[in-house]
């Protein structure tokens, strides 16, 4: 099987998986929305133009949020990666395939409707469709990006065992430095050049900023997504060297 | 002594990979410190909050905090109880065992890597304590803060019973943890109707806003928050009520 199509094969499979758990996906769908509202309601106190770019933020994090680093590292921990290592394809692109459907189902079932929400009440505009369409590559590049530095996070279990604290770790500097739940624009001025020197921003403040009319972010986010893949590919090579697989 | 053996064991088991525990702790201390400055960002842009001042508002919040972190450090097992213990059958040595199921649940899963965590929250309240108006009822925190946990608990382990019946992989953990973050703000800031829901259908505001409020002097909320107590005994019968209705139902996976 060509790349392509195994890569298209592995997204179907992400996709039907994320279509055959719809309690889960009902779940999502409820915690979402009170996170929209919560996080909506509150920067709403703060001032009109902080509302909005918190609400996009949510949605985007339902795109570009992967479990990759908890799936790699804990067929790492049980040695089932070694039937992945033969398989004809790397294992980064096996395990994108899938996680890249997973991401498709959950903008179309979770994303997708809060957005249809966030319009109908007003707190986010309608904009022309070339726009929502490059705010949809953002996304995509934003995934791309959180999934390269989830991918290292996975393969450092091969010298960590556990990696639950690191996934703690980087899940806490997504949600504070990506624009999820502070807009950046909300940020003191002091800080937000800090913020921006750093590559979570490119998650949900980029396509925000993208969706806002200022496509050459894409830029920014396209050097950080080949950034985080050097370096995610890097530490798997690395890691490739020291995984031993126990047998039976 | 036997619980104090299963907590001992638990905490032994978590040491075993100290480098992971030292992360986890730290993943969680910036977790509840990337809340506190959500909370500072949003203060820098709004100096009061549907009529809370900022200490109040931090107050709140830590006082919510500091709830859900002992809150993890307690009731963690209910996260496990759908894939470990029901669908991956260890709920069968629970049974075995001549201590009470939940109780083993719990103390088999205590997460020491949350005390951080409720510290922050401490630290929060600390900070906010110079404009707390109603400073003669502090003595009174720490009972108020452990009825909130109860409270919390109690929610929990009703929604966790769901699994004796649902047999899902199920987040309905998860979900509720989600929607508690609604506690640690002014219940006023919401729409009337979702200000309801936390308080009656779903009293999740009683896990952190109301008791909080108790000590703010902001009528009616200081006055409903005199009832946290109460509030938390209602939640744990319901819980445990829960739990042993779902208990009679369960069938061994026989793995």
């Amino acid at each position: 099987m060509s790349t392509p199509r195994a890569l298209w094969a592995g997204a179907r499979m992400g996709l039907r998986h994320t279509f055959a758990y719809r309690g889960e996906v009902a779940v999502q769908l409820v915690s979402t929305g009170a996170m929209c509202l919560l996080i909506g309601t509150l920067w709403s106190k703060a001032g009109g133009a902080y509302a909005a770019p918190a609400v996009l933020g949510q949605i985007a994090a339902t795109a570009f949020a992967t479990r990759v680093n908890e799936e790699l590292g804990l067929k790492i921990r049980d040695g089932t990666i070694a039937a992945d290592l033969t398989r004809p394809m790397p294992v980064a692109l096996q395990l994108y395939s899938r996680d890249l459907g997973r991401a498709i189902g959950a903008l179309l079932l979770v994303g997708l409707p809060m957005l249809a929400a966030a319009l109908a009440f007003g707190v986010v505009e309608l904009v022309p469709p070339l726009a929502w369409a490059t705010w949809l590559v953002s996304l995509w590049i934003a995934h791309l990006v959180n999934f390269a530095l989830s991918f290292a996070i996975g393969a450092s279990a091969v010298w960590y065992q556990h990696i639950y604290g690191l996934q703690q770790v980087k899940a806490t500097l997504v949600g504070l430095l990506s624009g999820t739940m502070i807009p950046l624009v909300a940020l003191p001025d002091v800080v937000r050049p800090w913020v921006e020197r750093l590559p979570f921003w490119v998650m949900a403040a980029g396509p925000t900023r993208v969706l806002g009319g200022e496509p050459g972010v894409m830029i920014d986010q396209l050097l950080w997504c080949a950034a985080m893949w050097a370096f995610g590919l890097g530490v798997w090579a690395l890691a490739r060297r020291k995984l031993t697989v126990q047998g039976g | 002594m036997k619980l104090l053996a299963m907590i001992a064991q638990r905490a032994k088991v978590r040491l075993a990979a100290p480098r992971d525990l030292a992360a986890s702790a730290f993943g969680n201390v910036l977790g509840t410190g990337t809340g506190m400055l959500f909370v500072l960002t949003l203060l820098h842009r709004t100096p009061t909050l549907a009529g809370w001042t900022g200490a109040e508002v931090i107050f709140i919040w830590g006082f919510a905090e500091c709830v859900i972190g002992l809150f993890y450090v307690c009731f963690s097992g209910l996260s496990e109880l759908n894939r470990r213990y029901l669908l991956g059958g260890e709920m069968d040595q629970l049974l075995l065992r001549p201590i009470d199921p939940l109780v083993q649940l719990l103390a088999d899963n205590v997460s020491i890597d949350d005390v951080p965590s409720a510290l922050v929250g401490v630290i929060a309240m600390v900070w906010a304590l110079p404009g707390i108006p109603n400073a003669q009822l502090l003595w009174l925190l720490p009972v108020w803060i452990l009825a909130a946990v109860l409270a919390l608990g109690g929610m929990t382990i009703t929604f966790a019973s769901l699994g004796f019946y649902l047999h899902h992989r199920g987040t309905t953990f998860g979900l509720l943890l989600h929607l508690a973050r609604y506690a640690r703000w002014p219940i006023d800031a919401f729409p009337r109707p979702i200000a309801w829901g936390l308080t009656i259908l779903l009293p999740l505001a009683w896990t952190g806003f109301y008791p909080a409020a108790m000590f703010l002097g902001h009528e009616p909320w200081s006055t409903w928050g005199l009832l946290s107590p109460l509030a938390s005994v209602i939640a744990l019968v319901v819980g445990v009520s829960a739990w042993r209705a779902g208990l009679v139902r369960y069938a061994s996976s026989g793995t």
